[in-house]
């Protein structure tokens, strides 16, 4: 089978090709294809005799498989699990870019940034009523859940089963003193965590919760005009964005391609082929909201990928989100 | 005298040397005091994350507790775009981060520094421990490793600055090494000037204000000076005299045997003439003999001047008429061409011209002319003396002069040839095709 | 003539004198220079020529030389000199000297050099005879153009006297020949011709030419190519 040469142990949730070129670069990465797909196309097209592969896996199984030892055939890695990322490229496994690329958003210019999700809370105006627009900041957010007596159900990422949900709270926690007050509250409530984007989406549209609590917003966009009465919240404390980034790991058989595919993404024309909402510029976006804190491109990341981090999390993240279970 | 070595081109290389020494010195210091500087900066970054981590140490029931404080190693991610690791160990037990981070400690000390090549590249770790339980001597190591390309780049960075700046300081001290040997031999080379200008005759003592260095060396030459213009002084005198003394006698002689002669009766006179001819020899033979002598010491005194070739020329033919017309013979001046003045000894000239002249008027037959024909040819101006006598047994000067049995036609041919060569020209003799002798003197046009 | 000879040396001085006086001049000796002075002052007027020596025990020559070139009196003046220090020739005639001679000294170069000396300082006389521009004193034997001399050789001037006297009519060559050398004397074949041709380019200028008339001798005539 063609996947089990990529890297050992790998299970790919997908394989897909654009364009029929001769000259095949090889992408391994995360999230759904069908985002990613118009920069691909626009790459193969600028190009002559180009095709792209893209092999589709989650984070986790890209980084064990990245550690395993990949199959020189693997060009780029691309991945939404930007601490993940770094600390592969903290291990070694990454090598140097062109200085073209460095001149965007990178670390040791080998991992570059190349889009940013940011993280909004959706709710459902239907069950919360008027008072959806006091919401303006996380603290306001904890003083009406103290105060409202009807039980509302809320989720969020389970940080135990999603690498997302776990690095957003870790973020929330170095950004936000008053998270642990939030699981308190929400907690207080009833907090039904999820493992993935899609569900959590699907409990607030359907009314089953009322609220979710960091989600990607570039998951709900397409959603806001068949479901009217699902909103994002924007605080205005603070706003996290997940970096998406890609590198070329050691070893890849076809760098130079994969130095163009990586260039053409973040290019103002690779960029414009992406959603809006995920498009680096995000940054700049003057609509309502916090200023944007994107997860800087850190090796201190790794500090919260190690066991002793995320035993020390779970004990406190137990204790406060308990009272439901 | 030519050399091949200076006082300046020695002083100048030493200093370079020196100075090359010097700089490779404090290249090599500079950078390594910069690469010791930048190490103590990683130290110092490094060092607060690992004794923050080890004073988080607290007991448990499992053990030990501790915290990898995010925001201490994000200062340190921002001190340098380096990868960092980890490792915290109880004991042999390794509690936290890669498990193959050296942690080795050796000796006392409670912190460590080291540099390792870790997973291939150069990092700098530091180690940090206590011992954590009252009743044991289990310790707790935390160690900390930053990378240090960054770092690296940066010594390399400012020791090529150094470099520029060594290098720039390097030039500025060649050229002022350059100009102040250049002034310090100032002196030295102003006496070699004034030494080369001043005419052979001039040995007056060196004036200008000299160095202690060589103020001997000018003192000794101004002592040779003076000696050396007692000497030329003092033969000059004796030139002078010794005419006087030797000439005078040889006249009285010559005078009295041609009176003599003309007084004898005429199967006596044969002898007296002998006896003229032989005075006239012997006043003739000194006469050139000291007029040898006169023509060295005014080449040794350089007694060269600007002269008008053809008004020295009308002067000696006027002088010499007297002895052409006591023969019937006629002398005649030619020039082909207007001469240029002529950069010579005006004397030493004229008693070759008179030499050649004397000798073609004595040896042409009465009745004849004796010609004197200036001419340029190829950039040397030509004075040719032509007679109608019976020319010279051969070509070859030297011969000549040898062969010469009377003598003073050869000492007088050797005269001229003389003067012609302290002039850089030469004398050339041949016989005319016509009969007659030609001697030509051919005197560079200066 | 009367001569002036100053010279030290007693020796030469004596054959000089000796030699002078047989040629028919008068001759004043003086040994030095003082005395030569003394000469000079009182006898001034009679010399024709002065013979000087430049070294004499007391003092140069060249200051008696100076004191005659200051006087009214016009005369000739032969320096000698023993010197081989030769710039002293230069330095003589700068200093107003007609003539030198360094010693020692053939007696008949001697002879033609007083002569010449004494005919340079003597003035035109009024009693000449005109031949073309020229004019000749057959008293003094000298040839004159307007106020200056014409410096002609003694066997020149022999020829031009020859002619002169043919005054206008043909010389022979035998004539000529004679007139130069002498009857005992026996001079070269070609030694009229020579002279002749060299006369001719002396006399030119002065509007005078020789003519040649084959087989019958020569003619002094004017002509009026003159400059």
């Amino acid at each position: 089978m063609f996947t089990a040469t990529l890297a050992h142990g790998l299970t790919p949730e997908g394989n897909f090709v654009v364009g029929q070129g001769n000259q095949q670069v090889t992408v391994l990465g995360t999230g759904d294809f069908a985002r990613i797909q118009p920069v691909l196309a626009g790459f193969v097209q600028n190009g002559s005799d180009r095709s792209v592969r893209y092999i589709q896996a989650s984070s986790r199984e890209i980084d064990q498989a990245v550690r395993a030892g990949l199959s020189e055939e693997i060009d780029l890695v691309m991945s939404s699990a930007v601490d993940l990322q770094v600390r592969l490229i903290n291990d070694g496994f990454g090598q140097s870019l062109s200085d073209e690329l460095t001149s965007s958003t990178n670390w040791r210019g080998e991992l570059v940034q190349w889009a940013l999700e940011p993280i909004v809370t959706l709710v459902n105006r239907r069950l919360i009523g008027e008072d959806v627009d006091q919401l303006r900041s996380r603290a306001a957010l904890i003083q009406w859940l103290k105060h409202q007596n009807k039980a509302l159900t809320a989720t969020l990422y389970d940080p135990r089963e999603s690498g997302v949900g776990y690095l957003l709270s870790q973020q929330d926690l170095l950004q936000d003193t008053q998270f642990w007050d939030l699981i308190d509250q929400l907690g207080r409530h009833q907090l039904r965590p999820n493992c993935c984007s899609g569900e959590m989406i699907d409990q607030v549209v359907s009314g089953e919760s009322a609220l979710a609590y960091n989600v990607i917003e570039s998951y709900v966009t397409p959603l806001l005009e068949v479901a009217p009465d699902v909103q994002i919240l924007r605080f205005n404390d603070y706003q996290l964005a997940i970096p998406r980034t890609g590198f070329i790991p050691r070893g890849a058989d076809d760098r130079d391609l994969a130095l163009e595919l990586l260039s053409y993404v973040v290019s103002d024309e690779g960029q414009s082929r992406l959603s809006p909402t995920v498009r680096l510029a995000v940054l700049n976006r003057s609509n309502a909201g916090g200023p944007m804190k994107p997860i800087r491109l850190s090796p201190a990341l790794i500090v919260h990928l190690d066991p002793v981090a995320r035993d020390a999390f779970f004990k406190v993240w137990d204790q406060r989100s308990q009272r439901t279970r | 005298m030519q050399s091949d070595w200076s006082i300046r081109g020695r002083l100048f290389g030493l200093w370079l040397l020196m100075l090359l020494l010097v700089s490779v010195a404090v290249y090599l210091t500079t950078s390594a005091v910069v690469e010791r500087s930048l190490q103590t900066g990683q130290d110092r970054n490094l060092k607060p994350v690992a004794l923050i981590i080890l004073d988080s140490v607290v007991n448990s029931d499992q053990g030990i507790d501790f915290d990898l404080p995010y925001q201490a190693f994000e200062v340190l991610a921002y001190s340098a775009p380096e990868r960092i690791f980890y490792r915290v160990t109880l004991g042999e037990r390794n509690l936290a981060g890669y498990d193959d981070v050296p942690a080795d400690l050796q000796g006392s000390e409670p912190i460590v520094f080291q540099t390792h090549s870790y997973r291939g590249e150069s990092t700098r770790f530091v180690t940090a421990r206590k011992r954590v339980f009252s009743d044991s001597d289990l310790e707790v190591t935390v160690t900390v490793g930053q990378t240090r390309a960054s770092y690296l780049t940066q010594a390399q960075q400012i020791a090529n600055w150094i470099a520029l700046a060594v290098l720039i300081a390097f030039a500025c001290l060649a050229v002022w090494a350059e100009a102040s040997l250049r002034h310090a031999l100032k002196p030295v080379v102003g006496i070699a000037a004034d030494l080369e200008v001043r005419k052979a005759d001039d040995f007056s003592p060196i004036q200008a204000r000299v160095p202690m260095e060589i103020s001997r060396l000018v003192e000794t030459l101004n002592r040779v000076f003076d000696q050396h213009r007692g000497l030329l002084a003092e033969n000059r005198a004796f030139i002078a005299e010794a005419t006087h003394q030797i000439k005078t006698p040889i006249a009285a002689i010559m005078t009295r045997s041609e009176l003599l002669e003309r007084e004898l009766p005429e199967t006596h006179r044969a002898e007296a003439h002998d006896l003229t001819v032989r005075a006239r020899y012997a006043s003739k033979l000194v006469t050139q003999l000291l007029l040898r002598a006169s023509l060295t010491y005014r080449e040794l005194v350089g007694a060269k001047e600007w002269i008008d070739l053809m008004a020295l020329l009308q002067g000696i033919v006027r002088a010499m008429d007297p002895t052409a017309e006591a023969k019937e013979v006629a002398i005649h001046l030619h020039a082909s061409e207007s001469v240029p003045s002529l950069y010579a000894d005006r004397v030493a000239i004229r008693e070759a011209v008179i030499c050649l002249l004397d000798n073609a008027i004595r040896h042409t037959p009465a009745l004849t002319d004796v010609d004197v024909e200036v001419s340029i040819v190829s950039g040397k101006i030509c004075i040719a003396i032509l007679d109608r006598g019976p020319g010279f047994p051969s070509d070859d000067l030297d011969a000549v002069k040898l062969a010469s049995e009377d003598g003073h036609v050869g000492l007088g041919l050797e005269i001229v040839n003389r003067v012609a060569r302290s002039h850089n020209g030469e004398l050339t003799i041949s016989d005319r095709p016509d009969g007659g002798a030609k001697c030509v003197i051919s005197l560079p046009v200066s | 003539m009367r001569i002036l000879l100053v010279e030290d040396t007693e020796d030469l001085a004596g054959a000089l004198q000796k030699h002078l006086r047989t040629t028919g001049h008068t001759v004043d000796w003086a040994q030095t220079l003082r005395a030569a002075r003394q000469f000079w002052v009182v006898e001034q007027a009679a010399y024709d020529v002065v013979v000087l020596d430049i070294e004499l025990p007391d003092g140069s020559g060249l200051t008696l030389l100076h004191q005659i070139r200051q006087s009214e009196r016009s005369v000739g003046v032969l320096m000698l000199t023993a010197r081989a220090d030769i710039e002293d020739k230069v330095q003589v005639l700068d200093s107003g000297a007609d003539d030198y001679l360094t010693k020692p000294c053939a007696l008949e170069e001697l002879d033609a050099r007083i002569r010449s000396v004494a005919r340079r300082h003597l003035t035109r006389p009024q009693n000449v005879r005109l031949v073309g521009r020229l004019a000749y004193d057959p008293t003094n034997r000298t040839v004159w153009a307007d106020e200056h001399q014409v410096q002609l050789r003694t066997q020149e001037l022999k020829l031009f006297e020859a002619l002169i006297e043919s005054s206008g009519w043909t010389a022979s060559k035998e004539q000529l020949q004679s007139h130069l050398y002498g009857l005992d004397q026996e001079g070269s074949n070609n030694a009229v011709e020579v002279h002749v041709s060299r006369l001719r380019p002396k006399l030119k200028r002065y509007g005078l030419a020789i003519q040649t008339l084959r087989g019958l001798g020569y003619r002094l005539i004017e002509t009026d190519d003159a400059e």
